[in-house]
């Protein structure tokens, strides 16, 4: 279908671009790196066991390290003007927009990866068998973030000073997944099942709910 | 009767009922049992939320529709909706914490009604900032709604987010004497006159500035 | 010549941000194998011009209604069923690159090409960057590139989708009399070619030679249109100054 094949090739260009640039992956990764060392220094390592009640905390660094790459998604289309050469393509504009929140996923994926090895390095912080479903919670939250995170990207793509405003728009929005990210977390860990969960129903209600908005309402968020 | 005679009417109105319901509330309506004066707040606080989300929802109707017709007399009412909603949500922030100070003995508690109107109120002060930020920018307006819309979208999620994880549960429910009940009534009435009265001038005030740079703009 | 329907063709347009109009009925038809000047001071609203004729931007705003046949093209309205088919058909060039800096002129085309489904992708490519001279750079970040690289590119990068429809807004400046010869010689072929072209400019002197119709554009409005065929050079800057009510001269 011509439609995925656009939202494929967005992606790749993004792709090979952030790859290229290293400059917004670095920043990203490295911030997450540094936080989880501030956290080890900031925090009494007796009273907040990252293995229980503190694991919410990883959810804060993907929170704020992400928000760092995605921020810059579409901010960096204005150099050269291409976020217009896109929009003057013969394509649907939403699948430019899928195509950014794919790649956008992608890296949240990998900076949650990198975390969880250098959450297990510096603080000893284990999953064990319950792997599998707790990144199965991650992706399904992930999905969720992505999606609000690509579309306010385009929103203050124009904005003077967007990237501070960026992090504050986004973030009140995404309070019921940070709650239910880390509910889950904990239960995850805790060995308590997670897959029936009312609170990963929510998640996929908020995901439905906020990609379809972000696909219908990015058309207006780009018009000049 | 052209609108400002209409605001002027409404302010009447508000500045009455608003007489009436302070005076009902101090001199008329019993002292409640348990939690004493400070529960009398009471009469303000639950009409000041009632009145930020209907407001809230007028400010997403209308941010919709602006992106629908891109005309920009609705964007002038979403934001004039969307500044008293915040206004009121303000109240609510503050006269819930003088209520609970007195019935939990901390100024602050997470309970889920106040903790929803807290993150309603974060996500409203980023929309304010939002249009602080790119005011001179053209698409303003544009983005202003996408934001709306996604903030009132959310509205239901938070609340079902936070009453699952809240604990302590919003004070008992006040069983109404007749007395307390025609209060109740009166001090609404009052403080949606006053929302009313304060969103219309602020929709004047809102259609004169754009007027105002509509001339400063053109040659 | 004007058999077939005009490629684009704009009636009464009217374009409104909030409360400011900044186009007030502007009509214009652009024909396969004509070249029309548009001139204008600024702040006349060329750039809004183009962004409604590219669809960045809807025409109407600010609760002003439009037609549904304002812009036409090939003689259909121009809507949503046949938007695609019209954005495959346009080529614009701003002073804005439109080329992304970390990857090469290759990838960069390549991508293009896919985004408009072009076909034979990569013996067009090698073709045009031939064309413009950039053969032996084309693996080159474009980030390393001249000012005048990145034109050629951009205009390659026009070019590759074989647009019916061609809109330069400015494409003179900054450019040498070398450069300005090479690309006047460059539309003159694209003129050959059966395509329309729209050029937005202050230099006439370069252009005016192979124009067809020259048109000003003043506060929203065309104030002044004519054939370009015996029009001579102080004639044109005449006209304009005069259209202009005398706040410009070009």
């Amino acid at each position: 279908m011509r439609y995925l094949r656009v939202v494929l090739l967005v992606f790749a260009k993004d792709f090979r671009e952030e790859i290229r640039r290293k400059e917004n992956i670095a920043s990203s990764l490295l911030f997450a790196f540094l936080s989880l060392v501030l956290f080890a220094f900031a925090l009494d390592p007796t009273q907040v066991d990252l293995n229980t009640t503190g694991s919410g905390l990883l959810w804060l660094i993907i929170l704020f390290a992400g928000s760092l790459f995605m921020g810059a998604s579409f901010r960096k289309e204005m150099e050269g003007g291409t976020l217009q050469a896109l929009l003057l393509s013969p394509v649907d504009r939403s699948a430019i927009y899928l195509g950014k929140f794919l790649v956008n996923l992608a890296f949240l994926l990998l900076l949650e990866a990198l975390l969880l090895v250098f959450a297990f390095l510096l603080l000893d912080f284990r999953t064990g068998a319950v792997l599998v479903p707790l990144a199965l919670c991650w992706l399904a939250v992930t999905v969720g973030y992505a999606a609000l995170g690509t579309l306010f990207s385009a929103l203050i793509a124009h904005v003077h000073g967007g990237q501070v405003i960026y992090p504050i728009l986004l973030f009140p929005v995404l309070i019921p997944l940070v709650i239910a990210a880390a509910t889950l977390t904990q239960d995850a860990l805790a060995g308590r099942p997670v897959l029936g969960s009312q609170w990963l129903r929510l998640v996929a209600l908020f995901d439905t709910l906020f990609v379809t908005a972000s696909v219908f309402l990015f058309e207006y968020a780009v018009e000049e | 009767m052209n609108l400002r005679n209409w605001t002027r009417a409404l302010w009447a109105l508000a500045v009455a009922l608003n007489g009436a319901a302070l005076y009902m509330v101090f001199f008329y309506a019993p002292v409640e049992m348990q939690m004493g004066a400070v529960q009398k707040i009471f009469y303000y606080h639950v009409p000041s939320a009632i009145s930020g989300y209907v407001l809230m929802f007028l400010a997403f109707v209308f941010s919709v529709l602006y992106l629908w017709k891109d005309d920009p007399s609705y964007d002038v009412l979403a934001h004039a909706t969307a500044e008293v909603a915040f206004l009121f949500i303000t109240i609510v922030l503050i006269t819930g914490p003088i209520w609970g100070r007195s019935a939990w003995g901390k100024w602050w508690v997470w309970e889920p009604r106040l903790t929803s109107a807290l993150i309603l109120w974060l996500m409203y002060s980023a929309y304010f900032l939002l249009r602080l930020f790119s005011r001179h920018e053209v698409r303003t307006a544009r983005i202003a709604a996408v934001v709306a819309i996604i903030a009132f979208f959310d509205v239901p999620i938070v609340h079902m987010a936070i009453t699952w994880w809240g604990s302590i549960v919003h004070p008992k429910k006040v069983v109404l004497e007749p007395a307390m009940r025609q209060t109740f009534f009166v001090s609404m009435a009052a403080v949606f006159a006053l929302a009313g009265a304060l969103t219309l001038t602020r929709w004047a005030v809102g259609r004169a500035e754009e007027r105002r740079l509509a001339q400063e703009v053109s040659p | 010549m004007a058999d077939a329907a005009p490629t684009l063709s704009v009636q009464d347009l009217k374009k409104r941000f909030g409360y400011v109009t900044v186009l007030d009925g502007v009509s214009l038809d652009l024909h396969p194998g004509e070249l029309v000047l548009l001139l204008g001071p600024n702040g006349a609203g060329k750039t809004t011009l183009t962004k409604v004729l590219t669809t960045l931007t809807r025409p109407g705003g600010g609760g002003l209604r439009q037609a549904k046949d304002v812009l036409k093209f090939r003689g259909a309205p121009l809507g949503a069923e046949n938007r695609s088919e019209f954005l495959s058909q346009v080529g614009y060039l701003s002073h804005q690159s439109f080329l992304y800096a970390h990857l090469t002129p290759e990838e960069n085309l390549r991508f293009f090409g896919k985004l408009y489904g072009m076909g034979d992708l990569e013996a067009r490519i090698t073709r045009l960057l031939e064309q413009v001279g950039l053969s032996s750079a084309r693996r080159k970040p474009v980030a390393t590139f001249s000012r005048g690289m990145l034109q050629r590119l951009s205009m390659a990068r026009v070019l590759l989708t074989d647009p019916s429809l061609l809109i330069l807004d400015e494409p003179y400046s900054g450019l040498d009399p070398a450069g300005s010869r090479t690309l006047t010689r460059l539309l003159a072929g694209l003129k050959a070619e059966h395509r329309a072209l729209l050029l937005i400019t202050h230099e006439l002197e370069d252009c005016l030679p192979i124009a067809d119709r020259v048109a000003i554009l003043h506060r929203g409005r065309i104030a002044w249109s004519a054939d370009a065929a015996g029009l001579t050079l102080e004639e044109a800057r005449a006209r304009y100054f005069e259209a202009t009510g005398g706040e410009d001269r070009t």
